[in-house]
């Protein structure tokens, strides 16, 4: 399949206050490069402070990275309307990102007038097919978005995605603030909408269970760095990173915790992204790693059908 | 079940919620008791009274809600008959609550160890170096590996699932006999969730106090509770033991929940199964069983009039709201197995 997406060596970093921060910046992305193909869900998981979402904002092209490049369909970016056409986003939680002065057909309506030359009429079509493609009627065009349910909002949020006809959909955390019924409706909307139109998504979240329903491939972040990334799988049937096995630890029911509690120091993502340090990112919580891993970042290398960055990877398969 | 052993019974309780369109119904006849070393789960979605549910037996329910009826027994002493001063003296000390999220309830302006302190002044009557080395104490039981500098530090200086550890520790101070965890872990990581699950059942075990615990997640409910309630529009649906709901649910909400779950779902690509339609809105008036329009085995019956929470024969100890439970056959046969 053909590579659509592309993200080459992607960093970025945020000035932090001074006071807190011991007046450095702190860089959150550390060189990422992903590829999305036509027609694929990829999946990125990661603990919250990970930096999915700024990864998702620089492929959105809301902010600019500090260095690497994005190619959409082999080309660097060219204007900001081109990539806000071709590449959309959902946020984490609609009744956030949906404006609540405006009626649902207003907040359609808007890309349309932004970024396209289409008449009243042709919009109008445009606004009640989309309706109609992620399950609302055309009555509800009319309501605002504090008339609906939480997953009837998020459906409005993707069919302002959708109205663009674009190639990529980037979901931050789509799901995430649903109920299980309700996601799974969401979910299985997305999976519909792929078939029909065949988009590529690169959807966001921590649920590894999610990921496993609807992903192609899986894209494994901690502390702004690749640790895994392969087909889903490959990589969640048979981690060879220490930080994928343990995510996959942590889905309810996975196995007996209670030796969690002792075992694991406290370092989040966040922390771990704040801290100077040598070596590889995960480390301080990982129980296989020793001075190797202390002293140099292990590279990213290819190994049974997917890509790893662990001196131990091998012997974890 | 016998009522002495019986920790917490709660009996027939129903919330209002006055409003300018009338008198809406939150909850209705909730019937549930916790013994001491027990962890209860409500289970349901959003809107489905599980919050009201255990605000009420705190006795946190403010305008416009009103507790219509019902009865809150705790240890043989009914709370929602005492005065509000009277029940501040439980409420803390032997009935806590941990909320869903921990830097929303934290205060702010004041340092972790302060809030801590806070708690165990006002009920144990501790001295501030008491308070001080009891707190260290605290944090390090929630397993905060350097209790010092987390006592000093205020709660935007703390990640997430530390804020939770801190709560929890509150949570425990006066070693109450039911602690009430609301949501404790959706707002935080999965690698965090497992580890204040991991800590939440550890610190039950130690101090064999009785547990509810509030989830819309039914996959973390093995994990953590020995009995499951579900709730559906302010009614308890099904009261049954952990291995029966995954055997086999009785009530056709429950089943739906369970196979919407992403985990239960094997095959790549195939859809999940959804429940169709929404949850009746607050205020609606439903006749007959809240879940007959979303239910796909409903029938006439079911519109018109409403089942009852029954002892589902031959286990007497389920209870299932509903004219025709689905596996009760099928688990008898398996019984008999």
């Amino acid at each position: 399949m053909p590579v659509l997406l592309q993200a080459k060596n992607i960093s970025k970093s945020y000035q932090g206050k001074n006071r807190l921060f011991g007046g450095s910046s702190i860089k959150v992305l550390h060189d990422v490069s992903l590829q999305l193909q036509a027609g694929e869900i990829l999946a990125i998981v990661g603990e919250s402070g990970s930096g999915k979402s700024t990864l998702a904002r620089q492929l959105v092209m809301l902010e600019q990275p500090d260095s690497g490049e994005i190619l959409l369909d082999g080309k660097p970016f060219q204007s900001v309307t081109a990539i806000h056409r071709q590449v959309r986003m959902i946020f984490q939680n609609p009744a956030a990102s949906l404006d609540p002065r405006k009626r649902v057909y207003q907040l359609l309506e808007q890309p349309l007038l932004n970024l396209t030359g289409l008449s009243a009429l042709e919009r109008e079509e445009l606004i009640y097919r989309t309706l109609d493609q992620v399950g609302l009627n055309r009555d509800q065009a009319s309501r605002y978005p504090h008339m609906f349910s939480g997953g009837q909002r998020q459906r409005i949020a993707i069919a302002r995605a959708l109205i663009l006809n674009p190639q990529v959909i980037v979901s931050d955390e789509a799901v995430s603030a649903l109920d299980v019924s309700v996601q799974a409706q969401i979910l299985n909307l997305v999976m519909d909408l792929r078939d029909q139109l065949g988009m590529s998504w690169l959807f966001i979240t921590h649920d590894i269970s999610v990921v496993n329903v609807i992903a192609d491939r899986v894209l494994v972040l901690y502390a702004g760095r690749v640790m895994e990334s392969g087909s889903v799988k490959e990589v969640l049937e048979n981690p060879a990173h220490p930080y994928t096995q343990r995510l996959l630890q942590s889905v309810p029911g996975a196995c007996d915790s209670d030796s969690l509690v002792a075992v694991e120091q406290m370092i989040p993502a966040a922390e771990a992204q704040a801290m100077e340090y040598t070596g590889c990112a995960y480390r301080h919580r990982c129980l296989l790693a020793d001075e190797q891993c202390v002293k140099s970042e292990p590279p990213m290398i290819s190994l049974a059908g997917r890509s790893v960055a662990c001196f131990k990877a091998e012997s974890m398969l | 079940m016998a009522d002495q052993d019986c920790l917490l019974a709660v009996e027939g309780l129903s919330v209002d919620f006055e409003t300018r369109s009338g008198s809406h119904t939150a909850i209705e006849s909730v019937c549930l008791d916790v013994h001491a070393g027990e962890t209860v789960a409500i289970v349901g979605e959003s809107g489905s009274g599980k919050s009201v549910t255990s605000l009420a037996i705190m006795g946190l329910i403010r305008k416009p809600g009103v507790i219509r009826s019902g009865k809150v027994n705790f240890n043989g002493m009914d709370l929602l008959a005492l005065s509000s001063y009277q029940r501040r003296q439980y409420l803390g000390r032997d009935i806590t609550m941990i909320f869903q999220e921990p830097t929303v309830s934290l205060n702010p302006s004041y340092t972790v160890g302060y809030q801590i302190s806070e708690v165990l002044k006002l009920h144990l009557k501790m001295k501030r170096t008491e308070c001080r080395k009891r707190a260290l104490k605290l944090l390090h039981e929630v397993g905060i590996s350097d209790p010092l500098t987390c006592f000093k530090s205020y709660p935007h200086q703390l990640s997430g699932g530390m804020n939770q550890r801190v709560m929890i520790a509150m949570a425990i101070s006066c070693k109450p006999s039911l602690l009430i965890a609301d949501e404790p872990t959706t707002a935080l990581d999965v690698t965090v969730q497992a580890q204040i699950l991991a800590l939440l059942r550890q610190l039950q075990k130690n101090n064999g106090m009785g547990m509810i615990f509030i989830t819309h997640d039914l996959s973390l409910v093995p994990d953590i509770a020995h009995r499951v309630l579900v709730m559906y529009a302010g009614q308890i649906v099904e009261s049954c033991s952990i291995d029966d709901l995954f055997t086999g649910p009785l009530h056709p909400y429950t089943e739906a929940l369970l196979k919407s779950l992403p985990a239960h779902h094997h095959k790549k690509g195939e859809r999940l199964s959804t429940i169709t339609g929404t949850p009746p809105r607050a205020g609606e008036t439903i006749t007959g069983c809240h879940f007959h329009a979303r239910c796909s085995y409903g029938s006439e019956r079911c519109k018109e009039s409403a089942p009852e929470l029954i002892a589902a024969l031959p286990d007497e100890s389920r209870l299932v709201r509903c004219f025709y439970p689905l596996a009760a056959n099928s688990k008898t046969s398996a019984g008999r197995r």
